[in-house]
Order: structure tokens, then C-alpha cells, then sequence
């Protein structure tokens, strides 16, 4: 049971991460660059693991009420027969003096599920299928295709053998990047190094353990700061890649259910004030991150 | 922007968030005891028994700020409070895909327990990087104003009480004790 509970989330997890494929440097001349996708290099020390989660542009948002509206009539259709099926068992039990069975609940847009926007355009790396083990700085690098657009750093979530999700949500603050089409966004070891981990006090953390290898693959959380290194191998050098202009962004949902943190302070792009997200550039207090779930009307 | 019918799935914690008129009325709670004697085995159990505290704060404020992160411990399959399990029961996790599924599988991958550690390492996140101070109580009062989760989710009248009286101490009197680390 326990396999097939974790084959199941692993398909939709996937599924989530429609459209976004690791590269692995031994593969690079079957996955040339193409002009109309985007791809997020990046380095740490260890293995690393996360995700990113896709801002939904206006044409991302109008796609994804299409498909849940249709989904919902899917499933109204599937209440009308079951609906029968219950007027039927319910005769069928008053006949023979028998009690009935439980009427369905009907869908209704507030109760009817659908995977949010978030869940079906998050993009997961590592920490397996790494790009290259780096030789010349030590540590992995990993490079995925995606979609282009402006992306959240989610934090070290991700899926692991079991197929469940795990690890440590930045849901009370992070960042985020944009993605052009046809280069390589170069995050270099930004996500790892920048952000002030050694000043911000936490809970005690367990083990985020992707069970992954002989031994499973411990996912060590960054500690310390230092200054970011940026670059891509060799391998990638006669490629175009650009260094992104990070941006602070807002709190997120806990949408798997995993630990919660936030990425710490860095220099001239991210700051608190109390759980409020500061954006360092402008000195504005940033909104809360919303995904694009549900409905969603203009004003 | 505004955001409407959002599903189990995809409501934002922020429409959980505490409003006017969800909140409880002080006046009819009970202000829950939290002086003991301290011993060292009770001290031993400071990392799942304890209560928040900030000085300057109201009960209101207190009250939204323990709903938040109520809401962003337990995951968004539980915040949205329009998560039906009546219909996740009738019609199974297949027909109930993403997050809730996710969450509902991560559970029965990984248990219970993990997910009540998570939950208090969330909780305390969470009200640290709000400004609360944390302080640690004994078991049995800690469990006459408080509810773990584990792969259930508690009543939510229970859950509101619970929260409401949380919020009650942490905008009440400043504890004698010392305060305890995130």
C-alpha cells in the first residue's frame, strides 16, 4: 500500500513538474539549448534539492481556469451518476428494511479539488541527476529546463524515494528571478552563500534525508555565509547565460505540508521587519505570494 | 487582484487569516493557567511544551498572528477551513489530487509523529520570526490550552479554543521565566 501511496504522489508530482527536465552534463548533446525554453543553472557545495515555483503570467492564469472549470464539470458529472447510483442503493435498502448508505457530497467550487497553479507548475531539482560533480570548485551543479518566466526559490523541498515531499519550505520570505528564453540563468551558488544563515535563530532542524543512495542522501542546509560564486562549467561556457537580478519575495503557502522557514536576510535584495517581507531596492514591505488558485477575477 | 473560489487546494493561507469576525471574544474565555514548578525533567520536555509571549501586543494581533501560523504549519490542505474530508472520504485520494493528496500521502509515508515534530518546529518558526518569545510549561497545563496533530486534524471548535486561549497568554502578563530559544 505504502508503494502505491508513494508511486501515486510520485506520478502527480512529476506531473507537477510538467515541462521541467534536469540535464545531466553526460547528456548534454541530446538536450542542445533551444531557443524557446529556459534554464536554471545552479551550484552548491553538497548535493543540494528544492524547487522553484513558476509567477503565473495573465495567459498562465486564463489557461488555468479553463482547465479547472473543466475539471469541475468533470467532476459534477461524476456526482449527477453517482447521485443515481445512491437514489438507487437508497430504494433498494428501504425495501428489504435495510439502513442506507451515506448521500455524496456534491462539489462545490469551495470544496472541489484541483491542484493549485503552484503545484502544477512547481519545477524540482536533485538531489540526483545533478549536472556535473565539479571538479575545479568541488560540489555538484545542476541545470534544468524550464519554462520561462519569473521564478520563486521555494527552498530545499523536494521529492524523495518514498515519493512524499520533504524538507524546508522558505514560505515566510525568499526570493525571486526572472528566466529568459534560449540562455542559461546562472544562479551560481547565490541561493546557498548569500542569504545571512548565521544570523537567523530557528528551531532545531532534523535531518532532511532524501533516502536516496546506498546510504541516503542527507541534504545539509547552508550555515554560514560567504560571498556567491558564479559561473557555469566549461561544458556550458560557448553557451549564452546571465546572471539574474534577484528580488525579494513574499510568504507562500505551506503546500506540501513540509517544515516551514524563511530564507534569511542578504545584503541589498532581502530583509524583515518582524515576518514582513522588506524588498532592500525599493524599501517596500512585499505582499504575500499567491500562486493563482481558483477563480480569479481582474480589480 | 482578487482571488475567488479557491478549492481545497489553492486557498491561500492568507484567506484563513484571522478576520473581525472569526474572532473569538476574550471576555469568554478562561485565562489558562501557567505557573509550576520547574524540575529538571519537566525542563527536559521544553521542546514540545511551551506557550509564546510578546509584550505590546494585543489579543487580537496575538490571535491572527497564532491563526497564521497555525495555518502555515499544518499545510494548506488544513488552512483554507474549506478542506471537505467528507468528500476526500467519499471519494477517495483519487479524486482529490495535489496538495491534499500530497500531504494526505506524505502522512501515511511518513507517520504521525514526524508530522507532529513538524508541526511544532513550524509553530515555532513561525512565531519567532513574528517577534514571540517562547516559554516553557508542563505537560498537563500545556494540554488544557494546546492540541498536537498528527495524521488527524483536530475539531475545529476545539482547534479555535485552543488558539484563541494560546492567543490570550501570549498577550497576557510577561512570563517570570526565562525564555527559551526559538
Amino acid at each position: 500500500m505504502k508503494k502505491l501511496l508513494a508511486g501515486m504522489f510520485l506520478c502527480a508530482a512529476l506531473a507537477g513538474a510538467a515541462g521541467a527536465q534536469a540535464i545531466e552534463e553526460k547528456n548534454l548533446a541530446k538536450h542542445p539549448l533551444k531557443a524557446d525554453q529556459g534554464y536554471i543553472f545552479l551550484h552548491a557545495p553538497d548535493r543540494l534539492a528544492g524547487t522553484f515555483i513558476r509567477i503565473p503570467s495573465d495567459e498562465d492564469i486564463a489557461q488555468y481556469n479553463d482547465q479547472r472549470r473543466a475539471a469541475f464539470a468533470e467532476a459534477m458529472k461524476k456526482y449527477a451518476k453517482s447521485l443515481d447510483r445512491w437514489n438507487g442503493d437508497v430504494k433498494w435498502a428501504q425495501e428489504r428494511r435495510q439502513k442506507a448508505p451515506p448521500k455524496p457530497v456534491e462539489p462545490t467550487e469551495a470544496t472541489f479539488s484541483f491542484p493549485s497553479f503552484a503545484h502544477l507548475n512547481a519545477v524540482v531539482f536533485g538531489p540526483i541527476f545533478a549536472f556535473s560533480k565539479d571538479e575545479e570548485r568541488g560540489g555538484y551543479s545542476y541545470l534544468t529546463a524550464v519554462k520561462p518566466g519569473r521564478y520563486v526559490w521555494y527552498g530545499p523541498v523536494f521529492v524523495d524515494e518514498d515519493g512524499a515531499r520533504t524538507g524546508l519550505c522558505y514560505c515566510m520570505g525568499s526570493v525571486s528571478f526572472e528566466v529568459r528564453s534560449g540562455v542559461i540563468t546562472d544562479l551560481g551558488d547565490f541561493l546557498v552563500t548569500a542569504p545571512r544563515f548565521g544570523e537567523q535563530k530557528t528551531a532545531p532542524l532534523p535531518d532532511i534525508d532524501s533516502g536516496y543512495g546506498l546510504n541516503g542522501i542527507k541534504i545539509r542546509l547552508p550555515e554560514q555565509s560567504r560571498e556567491p560564486m558564479f559561473g557555469v562549467p566549461r561544458s556550458l561556457s560557448e553557451l549564452p547565460s546571465v546572471r539574474p537580478t534577484f528580488a525579494a519575495a513574499g510568504k507562500m503557502d505551506n503546500i506540501y505540508g513540509v517544515m516551514i522557514s524563511r530564507l534569511p536576510r542578504i545584503e541589498g535584495v532581502l530583509d524583515y521587519q518582524r515576518d514582513e517581507v522588506v524588498d532592500v531596492a525599493s524599501g517596500n514591505i512585499v505582499a504575500d505570494q499567491p500562486f493563482g488558485a481558483g477563480e480569479v477575477t481582474g480589480g | 487582484m482578487k482571488w475567488l473560489g479557491a478549492g481545497a487546494l489553492g486557498a491561500l493561507f492568507l484567506a484563513a487569516a484571522a478576520t473581525a469576525a472569526d474572532l473569538p471574544d476574550p471576555a469568554g474565555l478562561t485565562m489558562p493557567d501557567v505557573s509550576f514548578e520547574e524540575s529538571a525533567a519537566i525542563a527536559a520536555d521544553y521542546d514540545k511544551y511551551y506557550y509564546f509571549h510578546r509584550s505590546d501586543t494585543d489579543f487580537a494581533t496575538a490571535y491572527a498572528d497564532i491563526h497564521e501560523c497555525d495555518a502555515l504549519a499544518s499545510g494548506i490542505s488544513f488552512s483554507a477551513g474549506n478542506y471537505d474530508p467528507a468528500y476526500a472520504a467519499q471519494y477517495g485520494i483519487g479524486g482529490v489530487i495535489g496538495g491534499v493528496a500530497g500531504a494526505a500521502l506524505a502522512d501515511a509515508i511518513h507517520g504521525s509523529a514526524r508530522r507532529r515534530v513538524i508541526r511544532r518546529i513550524n509553530m515555532r518558526n513561525c512565531m519567532s520570526f513574528k517577534g514571540y518569545s517562547r516559554y516553557g510549561l508542563r505537560k498537563d497545563l500545556w494540554e488544557e490550552f494546546n492540541f498536537e496533530e498528527g495524521l488527524g486534524r483536530e475539531k475545529e471548535d476545539v482547534r479555535v479554543l485552543a488558539l484563541a486561549r494560546q492567543a490570550l497568554v501570549a498577550a497576557g502578563p510577561a512570563p517570570a521565566r526565562k525564555e527559551l530559544e526559538p
